[in-house]
């Protein structure tokens, strides 16, 4: 693989828009090197998405468990607490997610040890069971600067997860053409918390090498797809091998590996100190995320959502005050054949004439500020669904389990019960929650909507 | 006076914690080990996805990748400098015939207690 990075590195015909792409890059970074004085975060440059850097690198992390920031828990991944671990050189990774037996499985051999064989085994020593499971073989990760580099690697900082197995027989596409294999199940568990843990991505991009076939495979909010076999014992399809791994690691941008192209990161996506803030525009306004997600679903189908304090762009210039505005976004997939949340709000506070004279207690309800349906920028009159990214590939979706991306940004940010420090505050929040929650249901009780 | 509109609820009994009605904590919390066990992971995905996947796709490598981009002459380089190398040309041929050596055939694995301090980690386990 080096070898192949050597031979990139010294090309210097190839492709006229690359080296506009890395010019570009280049004088991006020296900008941030200005900007940072090597301990602090990198502050946001102008004008600079970070989306569009292709600075990357293939990390040989079978040995190591990747891991999340400090401070933010997804299920089934370790966070950065305790990097004493981090220089640990672990055993030999069993390869499926719990396989239904040893011997048609796994081309690598379990662990020896029977202590560590039974701290594998789902008991009360679980989680470390769980993290050696669940890390990939390779990964092309976005580069750190130069002086932002550590020993291990971060789950967000993934572009590409590759999977390696001994023997062919072991690939992604089932003989009978229907049935889930071993592999994409063991896939479809760590593109789960690639999505989790790299935030505002629309699909998770897989390589997996069994024997002499490779494939493609990205999962979404829908599902996956999984290229056909190529076998590198032809020329051809070694040919598409090297070209695959040429396109990925110094071609494709952020946007092309899976994140939704309507964020700008104004951060480097692959900083080690920084976690990236992200421009995410809601209606009208702009809004930056602030720091670490408040919550992000583990899930692989479904919502995905992720909840984010936000602030107004450019606020502080236009009201004068020290800080912007902050608020809450909520970023989700939603089922397209459902209400979407924002028209949930808007009848909420768009309440029935005739019942307003009793019933406009919204206090203990989050104040709906904007939100709606994402709009594709590349199709301005379509809304951003799990289709839109699989146009030209991929069976066809069902248009009733299509989901839709959907945004809001809610005025009122709750409290964490822990941080309540006063006992008559905490029963007022409750009494808040408990009058919003009579307020809407009496509003819209099924006897008044039906 | 009239009463509340809304239904009475039946008292509770005891507190659920947030891993049995099937939320997610935002911090770890004892239920950590059975959110984060792999088998029931796996038999979840097995269920969901089990409709949801599309295998043999032919056209998401072209459309996804658009590996035409590349230029042929970069290409050929790399593959004569792959092919050129009787290492690189051995380790093929051993990938092709499925006789690439495991890990845990080359040396005996490290073996890695997780959370224990380095002092007391030992490699003659």
């Amino acid at each position: 693989m080096n070898t192949i990075t050597n031979f990139i590195e010294d090309d210097s015909k190839n492709d006229a828009k690359n080296d506009a792409k890395t010019d570009k890059t280049n004088k991006e970074e020296d900008l941030e090197k200005d900007t940072n004085d090597g301990h602090t975060p990198s502050k946001p440059v102008n004008d600079t998405n970070f989306a569009q850097r292709i600075d990357r690198m293939w990390l040989d992390v079978h040995t190591k468990i990747p891991r999340t920031d400090s401070g933010l828990f997804i299920p089934g991944m370790p966070t950065d607490y305790y990097n004493f671990e981090e220089s640990v050189v672990v055993g030999t990774k069993r390869p499926y997610p719990g396989g239904d037996d040893a011997d048609s499985g796994p081309s690598k051999a379990p662990r020896a040890s029977k202590t560590q064989q039974s701290a594998r085994d789902g008991n009360h020593k679980g989680t470390t069971d769980a993290f050696e499971k669940r890390r990939p073989d390779l990964v092309l990760v976005d580069n750190p600067a130069q002086n932002d580099r550590k020993d291990g690697c971060l789950w967000r900082q993934f572009a590409v997860l590759l999977e390696v197995k001994r023997d062919r027989s072991d690939g992604p596409n089932p003989s009978d053409g229907t049935t889930l294999t071993k592999l994409v199940a063991q896939l479809a568990d760590m593109a789960r918390l690639h999505l989790a843990a790299r935030p505002f991505m629309r699909y998770s991009v897989h390589l997996t090498v069994c024997g002499a076939i490779f494939n493609l495979v990205i999962f979404d909010r829908a599902g996956g797809v999984v290229s056909k076999d190529y076998n590198i014992d032809s020329d051809e399809d070694l040919d598409i091998f090297i070209r695959v791994i040429r396109r990925l690691g110094r071609d494709l941008d952020a946007y092309d590996l899976g994140l939704d192209r309507t964020v700008t990161p104004l951060h480097s996506l692959g900083s080690r100190k920084q976690f990236p803030e992200f421009r995410v525009t809601v209606g009208g306004s702009a809004y930056i995320t602030q720091g670490l997600p408040l919550w992000q679903s583990a899930s692989l189908v479904g919502r995905g959502t992720f909840v984010w304090v936000v602030a107004l762009e450019g606020d502080p210039e236009q009201s004068g005050k020290d800080s912007a505005r902050r608020f809450i976004l909520k970023n989700a997939w939603r089922a397209c054949g459902r209400l979407a949340e924002s028209i949930v709000y808007k009848m909420i506070y768009s309440p029935p004439k005739e019942s307003t004279s009793h019933l406009t207690n919204l206090d203990g309800v989050a104040k709906f500020v904007d939100g709606g349906d994402v709009f594709d920028p590349q199709a301005p009159n379509e809304v951003v669904k799990v289709s839109s990214h699989r146009k030209g590939f991929g069976g066809p979706i069902d248009e009733k389990d299509d989901p839709v991306l959907h945004r809001l940004v809610l005025a009122s940010r709750g409290r964490n019960l822990d941080k309540f420090t006063n006992f008559s505050r905490l029963m007022r929040a409750a009494k808040k929650m408990n009058s919003g929650t009579l307020s809407i249901f009496d509003q819209y009780s099924p006897l008044r909507l039906f | 006076m009239e009463g509340p509109s809304t239904p009475k609820h039946p008292r509770v009994s005891s507190i659920q914690h947030a891993a049995n009605v099937g939320r997610t904590p935002s911090f770890p919390t004892p239920h950590y080990v059975s959110s984060t066990n792999i088998n029931d992971a796996k038999t979840n995905l097995k269920a969901i996805l089990a409709t949801r996947v599309s295998y043999n796709d032919p056209k998401i490598v072209d459309v996804l990748v658009k590996p035409d981009q590349v230029s042929d002459e970069l290409v050929k380089t790399i593959r004569d400098h792959i092919l050129g190398h009787q290492v690189t040309k051995d380790f093929l041929g051993a990938v092709s015939g499925q006789t690439v050596r495991l890990e845990s055939e080359m040396y005996k694995p490290l073996v890695r207690r997780s959370g224990y301090p380095c002092s007391q980690y030992s490699r003659s386990e």
